[in-house]
C-alpha cells in the first residue's frame, strides 16, 4: 500500500474532524428540542427547588428513625460489598477467557459479547429480575449487584489482562505453563494491583446504586427513600440522604487511603 | 512445501536440532518481516544473529520458538526424547528468553526460576504454589550456577539488569530445554557480565542444547557463537564462520 501524502491525510483529517463536530452539534439540537430544554422552565423550577429545600429542613432527627435508617444503611452497605466479591469472583475466571492474549481464539469473542450483554442491563433491572425469582429481600439486591458487577468488572478485568507485557507471558508460556498456570503465575502477580483497584473502584460504584435497589423492593435505604418521597415526608428524607451521603463519603475515603498505601501505581502494567 | 502451526519435532540420526526452511511472515495487513529464511543448527550449536533493528531478528526467534505461525517454510526442531510438538512445546522443551526477559517484576527471584518447572509440576500443586522439594532445590541449584542464589527471596523488580538477566538464565536452566532461543538478552549489560551470562548458555550447549540468539555486539558474537547470521529486510545477507572472519568485515557487511 503506498504510503499516503502529507497533505492528502491532513485534508480528510479535517474533513473527518469537520464532520464528526457537525454530527455532534446535530445531535445536540436535535436532543435540546425534544428533551424541550427551555430555560423559561427552568427558572420556574427554580421556586420549586426552594420549596422542596424547604420541607426538607429541618432534618428529622429522632433516634428511632436513625437507628432505623443505619440499620437500612448497614444493609445497603453489605449488598454492594457482597454483589462486588461475588461478582469479581465470577468476572476473574471469565475474563482470562475473555482476554485476547490469553483465552482460546474461538471462546474470547463469545465471552466479550457475553459480558457486553450482561452490562447493557443496569443493576436496578438485575434487582428486578431477581425480586421475580427469589423473592423481596437484600438478596435479590446483591444477586442484581453481582451479575451487574460481573458484566462490568470482567470488562475492566480482561482490559487489564491484555495490559500484562506480551513478552512475560510469551517467556512463561515457553515453560510448557497451561493458560490457567499462566494466569497463576504471570498475569495475576503482574495485573493483580489494577485488577484489586478496579474491584474497589466497582465497589464503591456499587454502594451508590445499592442505594436505589430498594426502589424495587430489593433491599437497604432504598426502601426508605422511596417510601419517604412518595408520603412526602421530606424531613425523614433529609435523614436518610444525609445518613448515606455520610455512609459514601466515609468509604471513598477509605478507599482513597487503601490505595495511595497498598497500590501506589495501579493501573494497566506498561510494557518493557 | 510444508506449512506447519507449530515447530515440528522429530528424532532421528539427523544431527541438526533446529532446521528453518523458507520461513516466511508478515503481520496481519503488514509488510512481510521475514522473507524467505533458511536456518539449521547442529546440537549443541550457537547461532548468533546479528542485523539492525526491523531485520527481522526477533520475529525469526518468535516463530523458531513457535510463537508465531510462519505464512509459509516449516520449523524443524529435533530433540533426543521423541515426542510430537505439541507434547514438546506442554513438556517446556522449547526455551525462550524475550528481549525485556519477561520476569514477572512482583514476584521473588525464585518464584520466577520456578517458573521453569511449571510443565512437570502437578496442575492443582501449581494453581496453589505447592512446589515440590525437587524442584525448589532445583531452582535453588539453578540460582546457584547464576550466582544468585543470595537473593532467591528478593523481588525480581530489586534486581540490576545483569542479575535479572541471570534470572532469566536460571529460569531458562530450570526448563531443562532442548533448543534455547534468546532475543538481545545481554544487550544491557557490560561486556564482562554480558560474557558471564554468555557462558552459562554455553553451559547449557555442552548440554546439547542448540541455541539462536540474536545479539549486537559483534565481539560477542564471535566468542559465544559458532556461526553467524547477518539478516536483512527479512532475509539471511551472509552467514559467516567466525573462526575465518574478523569483527571489521562483519561491521562492513552490517552497514551494507
Amino acid at each position: 500500500m503506498p504510503a499516503p501524502g502529507v497533505n492528502g491525510d491532513s485534508d480528510a483529517r479535517r474533513i473527518g474532524l469537520a464532520l464528526t463536530a457537525a454530527t455532534l452539534a446535530g445531535i445536540l439540537v436535535w436532543s435540546l428540542l425534544d428533551v424541550g430544554f427551555s430555560f423559561s422552565r427552568l427558572a420556574q423550577g427554580a421556586s420549586n427547588l426552594g420549596t422542596l429545600a424547604h420541607d426538607l429542613f429541618p432534618p428529622d432527627l429522632d433516634p428511632d428513625l436513625m437507628a432505623t435508617l443505619a440499620e437500612a444503611l448497614v444493609e445497603t452497605v453489605q449488598m454492594a460489598y457482597l454483589g462486588t466479591v461475588i461478582g469479581a469472583a465470577l468476572a476473574l475466571p471469565l475474563a482470562v477467557v475473555a482476554a485476547r492474549t490469553l483465552g482460546p481464539p474461538l471462546v474470547a469473542p463469545v465471552v466479550r459479547k457475553l459480558l457486553a450483554v450482561i452490562r447493557t442491563i443496569p443493576s436496578l433491572l438485575w434487582a428486578l429480575v431477581f425480586v421475580i425469582m427469589v423473592g423481596l429481600g437484600p438478596l435479590a439486591g446483591t444477586l442484581g449487584l453481582a451479575l451487574y458487577t460481573l458484566g462490568y468488572l470482567g470488562k475492566l478485568f480482561y482490559e487489564a489482562i491484555e495490559g500484562v507485557d506480551p513478552e512475560v507471558i510469551e517467556a512463561v508460556r515457553s515453560t510448557g505453563a497451561s493458560r490457567w498456570q499462566l494466569a497463576r503465575h504471570a498475569i495475576l502477580p503482574e495485573a493483580g494491583n489494577a485488577l484489586l483497584s478496579q474491584a474497589m473502584f466497582v465497589f464503591e460504584y456499587n454502594v451508590r446504586a445499592s442505594s436505589i435497589l430498594g426502589f424495587v423492593g430489593a433491599g437497604g435505604i432504598g426502601f426508605y427513600l422511596f417510601r419517604y418521597m412518595q408520603l412526602f415526608e421530606y424531613r425523614k428524607l433529609a435523614t436518610a440522604l444525609l445518613l448515606l451521603l455520610v455512609a459514601v463519603l466515609l468509604i471513598e475515603g477509605a478507599g482513597g487511603l487503601v490505595r495511595r498505601r497498598f497500590l501506589p501505581e495501579a493501573g494497566p502494567t506498561p510494557a518493557a | 512445501m510444508t506449512i506447519l502451526a507449530a515447530p515440528e519435532m522429530e528424532t532421528s540420526a539427523n544431527p541438526l536440532a533446529i532446521e528453518a526452511r523458507g520461513v516466511r511472515f508478515a503481520h496481519r495487513g503488514g509488510r512481510e518481516t521475514l522473507a524467505g529464511v533458511d536456518l539449521s543448527v547442529p546440537r549443541g550449536g550457537a547461532v548468533a544473529l546479528l542485523g539492525a533493528s526491523g531485520a527481522g531478528k526477533t520475529t525469526l526467534l518468535k516463530v523458531l520458538a513457535g510463537l508465531a505461525t510462519p505464512r509459509t517454510g516449516a520449523v524443524t526442531l529435533r530433540l533426543p526424547d521423541a515426542a510430537s510438538p505439541a507434547a514438546h512445546r506442554a513438556k517446556g522443551r522449547v526455551g525462550y528468553i524475550p528481549q525485556h526477559l519477561g520476569l514477572v517484576r512482583a514476584r521473588r527471584v525464585l518464584d520466577n526460576v520456578l517458573a521453569g518447572s511449571l510443565a512437570r509440576v502437578a496442575p492443582w500443586r501449581a494453581m496453589l504454589g505447592d512446589f515440590p522439594a525437587d524442584e525448589v532445590d532445583a531452582a535453588l541449584e539453578a540460582l546457584d550456577a547464576v550466582g544468585l542464589r543470595a537473593k532467591a527471596g528478593e523481588r525480581a523488580s530489586r534486581l540490576s539488569g545483569g542479575e535479572r538477566q541471570r534470572v532469566a538464565i536460571a529460569r531458562a536452566l530450570v526448563q531443562r530445554p532442548g533448543v534455547l532461543f534468546a532475543d538481545e538478552f545481554v544487550s544491557n549489560l557490560d561486556a564482562v557480565n554480558a560474557s558471564a551470562v554468555l557462558d552459562h548458555v554455553g553451559r547449557l550447549r555442552r548440554e546439547g542444547v542448540a541455541v539462536v540468539m540474536a545479539l549486537h555486539n559483534v565481539e560477542l558474537a564471535l566468542a559465544h557463537a559458532d556461526s553467524l547470521v547477518v539478516l536483512a529486510d527479512g532475509r539471511v545477507l551472509d552467514e559467516v564462520d567466525p573462526a575465518t572472519t574478523s569483527a571489521e568485515e562483519i561491521r562492513c557487511l552490517l552497514r551494507a
